[in-house]
Order: C-alpha cells, then sequence, then structure tokens
C-alpha cells in the first residue's frame, strides 16, 4: 500500500505535469556553491567555465563540476561578461562598471578597476546597474534602472489611487542607456527606459533593451536602441542636454509620445512575460535545435524562455515572439549560450515573484540533435497580412485566429490591451513544403497581432506547445523598402544608425560662449598656420589674417599625427533661400586629410543630424548645437589621437577626438570609425586639410596646430577647458529618508502619488481596494474564512453577525493609521516611528 | 531559578549537567563576549532567538560547543574543558530557551488526505509517505512558496513560566494540535459540525513535545497563523513565521588580509570603499572626493538587512565609530578612482588626483585606528 501510493505520488507530483519543454529538449539543473547566492548574472569563458554573479555580491567560477570563488565583496553585480582579449572578467555593480582581474593568475580576482562611474546613484534600492555587453568594437555596454523612489516623477496629472506608483530620477544618467570604451569614457546613449533589465548585443552589433511595464511602458517590450533615441520613460529625460526638469514638468504624454520610439517587439504580459531578462542570440550553428539566429529570452516572473526575432520594415526593426519552454525552478534574468549549444539560465526569485517558485537557481536547456519539436518557428509581415512558418509540415490546415490591438501610452502602471478585436483571414494558404503559411488581414501600423493556432496539428497529429505568435507592426511594408544609408549595412557599431540616416534625433541648441572666451590665441608650443603653411595658392590670407574658401582643398605643407588644433570660421550671411541646408557655407576641417570635422552653417539651419556643424561627418552628430549666427566667428578646439594600425594594417585602436564647438564640448572622446564615406586604411601622419565644398561663402582664421601631444595624458586638462569639469555632472540628490511604519512593498502601493507621504486617504484606500478581492464568495460581506484575522474581524464586527461588511472592513484600518501615525500630523512620513 | 533549572534538565535528561550555576558561570566568563551577556548576541548570534543555524537540539548545541564552526571565531572547546562544564555551558543555554524548538516540518501530499470534513489525527500519518522532511532553523511553520500539501510539524515546547496557556490559531482548513500527545486543539471550516474546541492546558516549566498537523486549500500564499498564549501574562510564542531559507545572516569579518568592500550602508555616500582591516577597523573611503567619509573599531559588515527581497533595506557596520579618524589630506577638485587592491594588511586605491596618478594606502594602526598615506 505504501509503495503504491508513493508511486501515486510522484506520479502526481512528477515536473511534467507542471512543465512545457518542447520535444527533444531537457530541463538541467546545476547545484550551486553553498552559502547566500541568488544569482543575477552568467557568462562563459573561452576554455569552457562557466562564471556566476550572486546578489550577495560575488563571483563563482564553475569548471569540471567544481565551484571557487573568483571575487567577493561587490555591490549587487547584475551582470558579467568575460573579455578573452584583456582576460578580465567586467561586472556592473551598482556604484560601477568594474573590471576583475587576476595579475598573479592564482585563480582569485586582486586588482579591482574601476571602468566608468560616470552615472549617478544616490542610494535608492531600486537604482540598478545591468550588463554589459559588448560591441565588435570591445566598447561595453550598460544599462541604469531608474529610481522607485526620489522626489522627481513625472506622473502626467494621473489622479490619485491609480494604478501603482511613477518611477523616479534621482541622479545623472538614470533610465539610460550608455557605453564605455576601455579609456572608461562614460558616453550617455539614449533614454526613456524605466527598469532596462535585459540588455544584448546582437552578431552584427544591434543593440537590444528589454524593459518591463509599469508607469509610461505600457507592457513588457524589447528595445531596438538607437543612439540619441528616447524609448518613452520621460524621467529620464532630465539628463538630456536638450530638455531638463523644468521642460519635463511642463510636458504631457502627448508630447512624450511624439519624440518617443517604440519598442520593436511588445511581450503581451501573463502570456509571455512580465519582468523579462537578457536577449541572447541562438549562434549555436544548430546545436541547440532549428531556431539559428532568433533571439532567447528568459522571464524572472513566468520563469520560461521565449523566442523572438526582428526583421526590417520600412527601415525600422520590428518583429515577432513566441513562447518556448516553461518550468524552469526559478525566474530568469539572464542567459548564455556554452560552446555545447547549452543554452545556460541564471534564475531568482527573490523580491519578486517567481512562478518557479524557488529563490534561485542555475539551470541549462539542452536539445538532443535529432528531435525537431513542432513549434511556430517564426513570423513575417508581408504586403497584405502575415507569413507564418512552422518548424515542421503541418496536417490539415486550419485557419488561425488573429486579433490586433493597441496600448495606451500613459503614467499608469501598465495598459491594457486597447481595441482588441479579431480580423478576418483571407486569401490563407499553404507554401508547398506544408511548411510555411501565408494570409491576409486588416493591417494597421501602430498594432500588435495576436496570431493564434488553435488545434493545428504536424502530420504525426502532435499539438502545438503553444499556439500563438505575437507580431508587433509599428511600420507596414512599404511599396518598396527605401535604400539603406549611402554606404551598406549597419555601419555605424553600436548606434544602429545607417550614415547620414535622416531619422537620427537633431541635437538640441545649447548656448555658445562669447567669442572673447573661445578665440585663443596660439600658444608658443603652437605652429601658427599662417600663409607659408598651406599648399594650395587659391587660398590666399588677407591683411586681417583671414582665408576664404578657395577653390579646391587646402592641405598643410607638413602632416601632422596626435595634436591639438584650433582654429576659427565665419559663414557669409545670406538670405537666398537657394542657399540652405549643406548648401549653406560647407567645408570641412579634415583631420589627416580624411576624417571630417563638419563646418556647414547650423545657425537655424536644420539638416542631417550626422553632416551638421560639429558633426563627425556621417558618424557623430554633436552632443548640442552650439552654433553662432552667419557673419559671427566660431571656433573649434580639437585634442585628437591619431589611429592606431598593427603591421598587417589592421585597426587596433581607431581614431580618437575631443572636440569643442564656441566653448561647447560637443565630442567626448568619440570613437572615428573610419574616413569619411571609406574605411580605415593604413597611414602615417599625414597633412590637417581644409576643404572645398559647396554653396555660400566661409572664412577662416587664427588656425594653430600642436603635433605630437600626448592624447592620453592631455585629455582631462583639454577636457576641464572652457570652465567644464568633465565630472561635474555626477551630482546626485540624496535619496529621500525611507517611511519606516510599514513595508516598502506596501509604502510603494500605498504612495500613488510618490510624495513620500502616506495620507489617511491614501492608506484606506489601497485596503478597501482589498475587500473585492478577498470577498471570494462576491456576498458583500467577508466572513473569517475570507479574512482570516479573528481578533480584528470581532473588533470591527459591529452588528456581531460574524461577518464584516464594506464599511466594517474599512473600521479595521482606520484605528490602524492612527496608531502608526506615530506624530499624529496626519500623515505616515519618515519621521514617524514604530 | 534553580528549580527551574533543575527541572529542565531533569527533562532533558542530562543527568551530568546538575550543577547549571557552573554553566552560567562560565558563560559569564567567557561565552558572553562574543554571544552577550544575556544572550542577546553580538559579534556571534543570539543563543536565545528562534533562529538556529546549527540546529537547536541538545545535541547540535554540544556538537558546537565541542567542535566550533570552521571559519568563524567559534572554536571548539572540546580540548579546552572538561566534558562536565561544556555540558553545563549547554545545558545553561536549553535552560534560557523559550518556546518552539528543534522544529520538524514534514510536507505530506493532499492526495493521502482529500475528505476535508474529517479530522486530522496523528494515527493518519503512521502508514503515509512524507514528500519532505525538514529541521526549519527558523523554528517557526511556514510553507516553502509553490508547495502544495498537509502539514505535519513536530518540536519541543521550552516553557519557563508555569500556567494556563491557550492556543490561538487562525480558521483556516483543519488543524489539530497535540501537547505531549495530548491532543488540545481542533478546527474544521469544512466541517463546523464536528465538535471544535481549543483547550485551556496547565504547562509546568520546562520541555514539551507539540505537534501540530494542518490542511488548507491552496491559495496565493500559506494562511496558517497562529500562537501559544500565556493567559496570565499575556505572553505569546509564535508558531508560525516566514522563511529566512537563503538569507542566512551573511557577516563580513575581519580577516588576517585587508578586506575593500562595497555595500550600501545608510548615510555613507553609496560608492564608498569600506576597508575593513585586519584589526576589525572599518574605513569608508569615498573615491568622489577622496575623503574619509567614517571609520569604526571593533567593526563588521552585515549584510543581513539587505539579503530578503529586493535589498530595499542597507547593510549595516557592527561597531564603534573612531573619534577624530586621520583623514587623507586630499584637496583635489577631480578624483577619480581607478582601481584599488589589497596589498597584506593594507587597502590600496589608486586615483586620479586632478589628472595625477595617486596611491591612497589605508593601512592598521594598533587596535583600534588606522593610518592612511598618499603618495
Amino acid at each position: 500500500m505504501k509503495a503504491f501510493l508513493f508511486l501515486l505520488f510522484s506520479l502526481l507530483t512528477s515536473s511534467q505535469l507542471i512543465a512545457q519543454i518542447p520535444a527533444g529538449y531537457r530541463l538541467e539543473t546545476v547545484e550551486l556553491p553553498k552559502g547566500a547566492i541568488t544569482l543575477l548574472g552568467l557568462c562563459h569563458k573561452p576554455d569552457g567555465t562557466l562564471a556566476i554573479v550572486s546578489w550577495e555580491g560575488e563571483v563563482w567560477e564553475h569548471k569540471e563540476g567544481v565551484w571557487t570563488k573568483f571575487a567577493e565583496n561587490l555591490m549587487e553585480p547584475n551582470g558579467i561578461y568575460y573579455d578573452a582579449k584583456e582576460a578580465a572578467y567586467y561586472v556592473a555593480q551598482k556604484p560601477e562598471l568594474t573590471r576583475l582581474i587576476d595579475s598573479n593568475n592564482d585563480g582569485i580576482c586582486d586588482r579591482y578597476e574601476c571602468v566608468t562611474d560616470g552615472f549617478g546613484i544616490t542610494g535608492e534600492y531600486h537604482e540598478y546597474h545591468y550588463g554589459p555587453v559588448v560591441d565588435s568594437l570591445g566598447r561595453k555596454y550598460a544599462s541604469l534602472n531608474l529610481a522607485a523612489r526620489g522626489a522627481f516623477t513625472v506622473p502626467d496629472g494621473k489622479p490619485q489611487g491609480v494604478g501603482g506608483g511613477n518611477m523616479a530620477y534621482t541622479a545623472p544618467w538614470r533610465g539610460w542607456v550608455y557605453r564605455s570604451d576601455r579609456a572608461g569614457h562614460f558616453q550617455p546613449l539614449a533614454s526613456g527606459f524605466r527598469s532596462p533589465c535585459g540588455i544584448g548585443m546582437s552578431p552584427d552589433d544591434q543593440l537590444f533593451i528589454t524593459d518591463n511595464q509599469g508607469d509610461w511602458v505600457a507592457d513588457c517590450c524589447l528595445y531596438h536602441v538607437r543612439e540619441g533615441n528616447f524609448y518613452g520613460h520621460p524621467a529620464s529625460l532630465v539628463a538630456h542636454p536638450g530638455y531638463g526638469k523644468e521642460k519635463v514638468q511642463s510636458m504631457t504624454a502627448a508630447d512624450f509620445a511624439k519624440i518617443r520610439t517604440l519598442p520593436a517587439v511588445w511581450f503581451p504580459r501573463e502570456v509571455i512575460c512580465n519582468s523579462p531578462g537578457s536577449p541572447v542570440w541562438d549562434t549555436t550553428g544548430g546545436k541547440f535545435g532549428p531556431f539559428q539566429g532568433q533571439m532567447f529570452i528568459g522571464d524572472q516572473t513566468q520563469s520560461n524562455f521565449f523566442r523572438c526575432g526582428v526583421e526590417t520594415v520600412n527601415g525600422d526593426l520590428q518583429g515577432w515572439c513566441v513562447d518556448f519552454l516553461r518550468g524552469t525552478s526559478s525566474g530568469t534574468v539572464k542567459l548564455s549560450f556554452d560552446a555545447e549549444g547549452r543554452l545556460w539560465s541564471s534564475q531568482v526569485g527573490r523580491g519578486w515573484y517567481s512562478k518557479g517558485g524557488k529563490r534561485t537557481a542555475l539551470q541549462y536547456a539542452e536539445w538532443d540533435g535529432e528531435t525537431t519539436p513542432f513549434a511556430l518557428h517564426s513570423a513575417s509581415l508581408t504586403k497584405t497580412g502575415f507569413s507564418v512558418e512552422f518548424t515542421e509540415r503541418i496536417g490539415r490546415k486550419i485557419t488561425p485566429v488573429v486579433k490586433s490591438y493597441h496600448y495606451h501610452y500613459y503614467s499608469t502602471y501598465g495598459s491594457p490591451r486597447v481595441d482588441e478585436v479579431e480580423l478576418e483571414v483571407t486569401n490563407y494558404q499553404l507554401s508547398q513544403d506544408r511548411q510555411t503559411v501565408t494570409f491576409d488581414v486588416p493591417l494597421t501600423a501602430g498594432k500588435v497581432y495576436s496570431i493564434q493556432f488553435p488545434e493545428q496539428k504536424n502530420t504525426e497529429s502532435k499539438l502545438l506547445d503553444f499556439d500563438t505568435i505575437y507580431y508587433t507592426a509599428n511600420q507596414l511594408r512599404p511599396a518598396k523598402e527605401p535604400k539603406k544609408g549611402r554606404n551598406v549595412g549597419w555601419d555605424l557599431v553600436g548606434s544602429s544608425w545607417y550614415r547620414n540616416d535622416g531619422r537620427r534625433p537633431i541635437p538640441p541648441v545649447a548656448k555658445p560662449l562669447p567669442e572673447a572666451d573661445f578665440a585663443l590665441p596660439a600658444p608658443e608650443a603652437a605652429t601658427e598656420l599662417d600663409a607659408s603653411q598651406w599648399s594650395n595658392e587659391n587660398w590666399v590670407i588677407d591683411s586681417d589674417g583671414v582665408m576664404p574658401r578657395g577653390k579646391g582643398n587646402n592641405s598643410t605643407k607638413q602632416a601632422y599625427g596626435n595634436a591639438r588644433i584650433h582654429l576659427e570660421f565665419r559663414f557669409d550671411p545670406s538670405d537666398d533661400p537657394k542657399w540652405t541646408g549643406q548648401l549653406y557655407g560647407n567645408s570641412g576641417v579634415f583631420l589627416m586629410s580624411g576624417y571630417e570635422l563638419q563646418v556647414v552653417n547650423s545657425y537655424q539651419n536644420p539638416t542631417i543630424a550626422d553632416g551638421m556643424c560639429g558633426a563627425i561627418y556621417g558618424q557623430h552628430p554633436p552632443r548640442v548645437n552650439a552654433s553662432r549666427q552667419p557673419g559671427e566667428w566660431q571656433a573649434y578646439d580639437i585634442l585628437m589621437k591619431a589611429p592606431i594600425f598593427a603591421d598587417d594594417g589592421t585597426v587596433e585602436e581607431p581614431m580618437r577626438a575631443t572636440i569643442f564647438h564656441n566653448g561647447i564640448l560637443i565630442h567626448d572622446d568619440v570613437w572615428i570609425y573610419g574616413e569619411v564615406g571609406k574605411a580605415y586604411r593604413k597611414h602615417g601622419k599625414r597633412p590637417l586639410m581644409i576643404q572645398d565644398h559647396k554653396g555660400t561663402g566661409v572664412s577662416f582664421r587664427n588656425l594653430w596646430i600642436i603635433d605630437d601631444v600626448d592624447y592620453d595624458q592631455e585629455l582631462d586638462a583639454f577636457r576641464s577647458n572652457f570652465g567644464n569639469v568633465p565630472n561635474s555632472f555626477v551630482v546626485s540628490e540624496p535619496a529621500p529618508d525611507p517611511i519606516t511604519v510599514l513595508p516598502d512593498h506596501m509604502v510603494q502601493a500605498m504612495d500613488t502619488n510618490v510624495d513620500n507621504q502616506i495620507t489617511k486617504a491614501e492608506f484606506l484606500a489601497f485596503w478597501t481596494a482589498q475587500f473585492g478581492p478577498s470577498d471570494e464568495n462576491e456576498d458583500g460581506l467577508l466572513d473569517l474564512g475570507e479574512f482570516p484575522h479573528e481578533g480584528a474581524l470581532k473588533g470591527a464586527d459591529k452588528n456581531g453577525d460574524g461577518k464584516l461588511s464594506r464599511e466594517e472592513h474599512r473600521g479595521v484600518y482606520e484605528p490602524q493609521f492612527d496608531g502608526l501615525d506615530s506624530d499624529k500630523d496626519g500623515v505616515l512620513t519618515p519621521k514617524d516611528k514604530k | 531559578m534553580r528549580k527551574l533549572i533543575c527541572l529542565i534538565a531533569c527533562l532533558a535528561g542530562y543527568a551530568h549537567a546538575a550543577d547549571l550555576e557552573r554553566g552560567q558561570q562560565l558563560y559569564a566568563q567567557l561565552c558572553f563576549v562574543c554571544h552577550g551577556p544575556n544572550l542577546e548576541g553580538g559579534k556571534g548570534p543570539a543563543l536565545k532567538d528562534d533562529y538556529w543555524h546549527h540546529g537547536s537540539s541538545p545535541e547540535a548545541i554540544l556538537e558546537i560547543i565541542n567542535k566550533g564552526v570552521p571559519g568563524s571565531e567559534m572554536i571548539g572547546y572540546e580540548a579546552v574543558f572538561p566534558e562536565a562544564d561544556r555540558l553545563a555551558v549547554r545545558d545553561y543555554i536549553l535552560s534560557q530557551q523559550e518556546g518552539l524548538r528543534e522544529v520538524m516540518r514534514s510536507v505530506y501530499p493532499k492526495e493521502f488526505f482529500q475528505d476535508t470534513t474529517q479530522k486530522l489525527t496523528l494515527d493518519q500519518f503512521t502508514n503515509v509517505e512524507s514528500d519532505s522532511q525538514r529541521l526549519l532553523p527558523e523554528n517557526v511553520y511556514y510553507m516553502d512558496r509553490g508547495v502544495d500539501g498537509v502539514l505535519r510539524g513536530h518540536s519541543k515546547l521550552y516553557i519557563r513560566e508555569g500556567g494556563e496557556y491557550q492556543f490561538n490559531i487562525s480558521k483556516i482548513g483543519r488543524t489539530t494540535v497535540y501537547v505531549n500527545g495530548e491532543e488540545v486543539h481542533y478546527s474544521n471550516q469544512s466541517n463546523k459540525a464536528d465538535g471544535q474546541y481549543n483547550k485551556k492546558i496547565q504547562l509546568e516549566p520546562g520541555i514539551h513535545e507539540v505537534d501540530i498537523l494542518h490542511d488548507e486549500p491552496r491559495k496565493h500564499s500559506y494562511r496558517l497563523h497562529g500562537r501559544l498564549r500565556h493567559n496570565k501574562s499575556g505572553k505569546q510564542f509564535a508558531l508560525n513565521g516566514r522563511s529566512l531559507q537563503g538569507n542566512v545572516p551573511k557577516i563580513i569579518k575581519a580577516t588576517p588580509t585587508a578586506q575593500i568592500i562595497r555595500k550600501w550602508i545608510k548615510d555613507i555616500p553609496p560608492r564608498s570603499l569600506l576597508c575593513l582591516l585586519p584589526n576589525q577597523v572599518i574605513v569608508a573611503y569615498n573615491p568622489v572626493d577622496g575623503q574619509i567619509a567614517k571609520a569604526w573599531h571593533t567593526a563588521e559588515v552585515n549584510q543581513t538587512p539587505s539579503l530578503p527581497d529586493r535589498s530595499a533595506n542597507p547593510s549595516q557596520i557592527n561597531g564603534e565609530e573612531v573619534t577624530n579618524p586621520p583623514a587623507t589630506g586630499i584637496d583635489s577638485q577631480l578624483v577619480q578612482l581607478l582601481h584599488y587592491e589589497i596589498s597584506g594588511t593594507d587597502a590600496v586605491i589608486v586615483s586620479k588626483l586632478d589628472g595625477i596618478e595617486k596611491t591612497v594606502t589605508i593601512s592598521p594602526q594598533g587596535d583600534n585606528s588606522y593610518s592612511v598615506t598618499v603618495q
């Protein structure tokens, strides 16, 4: 009997019943080291070693079944990357991006290098820092969470008591994604993120972020990150040079909607995920099944893995998602493929609910190498509908159920699906190989399409594990897909723009310094570039030292390398509407004859961002537009480092430059991707060249150059020119004292207007809202089963029926508030003590 | 007092432990240094709260006294004191306990107990197999998240004040409680007609046995809530509580080499490097301005408060503040952290001060202080 019962029990609780694991795959759990370990991230070294980071601040290595501790005492490192070239780990700990080095090779970290700490932190617990991921040039990218509580939020008129609090901006660059090179320069890249827990760099250098639904974020989603773009959460705009606090506060949801970029893929919550982690790409070459090239993402709440993919439609990336595997032990935050093609997952269920139930777990999924799971492989938008691919031949074709919906964009926590309607499916066709179906549906840009294949079987009568694929159609297929930029491909690594991409955000206008501050005379060490220094006789310097643009490019006779350069320029004023855009005073400063710092009038003369005055042409727009009017003198102050080439001609370090325009910093140690319109080719010192280009006239004066400067040595001093203190923007507001008489999660739920105090109305609104959900039999009364606090029930049960009415239920909490309000000022504040 | 001690000793059945006063004396000479004069804890864990890292049974406590805890300052006393003394200390510690100890939780599949109108009794558990059985170091009952089953708990109950006691248990599902084998509490929400009762019980000071059987319909959280109340004084002992699983208290103590720790401590700049020196001095160096934010002696970093949930609470520093902490003397506009490392007993921090690379070395000095050099 006992044996029978035991058998019965094993069958009933066998995890297969709960988990949904596709055919051919299995999920394995790996034991963690003992002690306080909650996983946050993981990565693989080329030698097969697995490394994990824990919330408690430790890094462990796992090799041949043995765990060893590599580093400890970090502050909540949320992600780890192993740089094989440098033989070092990078971790995003809360206060900084840190490089961990084992210099004596004993398997234990002995040097902690601060790579960058160019962002602010106040100590508020939600100021998470995720990453890093790395582009093909070796630069690191990481993301910065907003704070859960703080003074600056953007509630945009949200009524009191409506859904959840608002995330706050507490310190510089919160809600941003940034880039950092090996020299540790902090370059904010894109804004508008709320809780950007997932970060991934695709094999073709596209940066992706996943965010969690909440205020201003309608649902979980995947963003394709382009340098300079704003992705929707307005609190982060405080750090944006074109916005700032006052401007953000004066804006409404409609204003933010105009400037935001939509997610490439929306992930329907509950169905696909609630708190997505970092995407990884299946580059296993088929070792992990038939999903080569697709994105895999794990979810912290749902304890699943799902797949997604993107395609270019009308110049933007957008795509689909579909569930893949359910029933992991805890909730995935980071994934990593190992060399054998196994998908490893670091999981955590602490602080946020995870269906898997475990506090933490390390698991991997493995494919058996032969069984093809029957699944929805991918979806693609056509001009008239969709094509959906299956992994296997399908049996009798069943018309899918297709619905469309969109979301609100507002400060309330998450949005429901809006206007969800079922669409008529026509022209349903199956391909010859029985693996791809196409159909037409009415299409509207900006909608999400759920495409469900209920009861669809394969030729062996097996059902799909997950029968719905979701497609985000921000754009519809144009009649003709626009040509990519002038050069082919995503040639601006890590910024995701094409050259001369007209969609690229225009930098904000900044106030230039007065001429007296930037018209610097040549220092003693400098070579003044007078008439004797120039090779093109068509450019004539007049008696005032002014050199108007002449015919043909003009190069210096001498060649230069790493240099400090100053020059002044002036556009001839023109009222002729013919001379606008690139035709208004076009010239250029060609550093080392090949790398162009654009000279064109950008004072009230719009043009493409990477072609405006101060742009590294075709690559980097200036941080801000500090132009002065035509007719007024302007200046460039340049510190540049020549590219370093290996003997075989490959680039060891690209050219770098830091540039001021009229005394305003417009390039902060940027990396230059190549010559104008051309890839790098090996060269030594080359002359400085001024370009003869088109349009109205432009003149130059006071040109001087110092050759052979030590760029790295001079950089800090150079950046602090014109009163700029490089780190001066890292001034954080102190985190407010927390309310301590209630647990933090209740404070968050109750303090709906996030003013760090809880009024009696807020307190009671929270509790009275619990009445409905508690009243399971919906009789309008709570009995002891529904309200299991006998003493409280008896105390508040005025009519003695053993049940609480709404009024009586409220009576439970009114005295509680008074009890918590120890200073009796009518509100719960940090001053109230238990 | 003496009578109580004897009684506990007798109940526990440890004949050697007659002289508990000897135990108390030894405790006051030695153990209190770490565990506090009233067992309330200090550098070492408390010895009279519910949480017992290494088990709360007499055998488990003796084992720790004998063998110590590797990797901590708790050494084994087997070779230091005769057995009688070690037993005396152990029994003195036991004599100070109150409430549930040695809490053993077994979880049974609900399939065996499907008729929820029936009373749960101990004999129903004799020929079924439990799914899991675990000694809970928290010494209160809870159910792991996501687990649905029937709870059977067995524990010791330490009573120091005799008199009338009564259980106060929320009416959820069905519950039966036994004290020393006698049924004292029964309730069943699925069969209210069944005779339900909650007896007042007389408990003598000493060690008792408590069995609790409980089954409730699965909801989003486990809802068993119960206390044992001493009617005269109103004192209560919790039966249930929350799992501290994984939140194993974590304290970072001084080691023979220095350590540099990054933890969020309230009112200390969040980027501070907490330099924990071998002489138990902690120096909080702020890498943003190059100043010493604060320093403590006889100190350690207690990470425990930050471990549960979302780490919404900061870690703490236990220790005495160093008065007039030596300053770095750094007076630079621009301080930029480059890297930090340990060099023996010193914490070494390399920064760029107004563009010039400098090394800040923080070294232990005497028992309660440190020195700092900038080169």
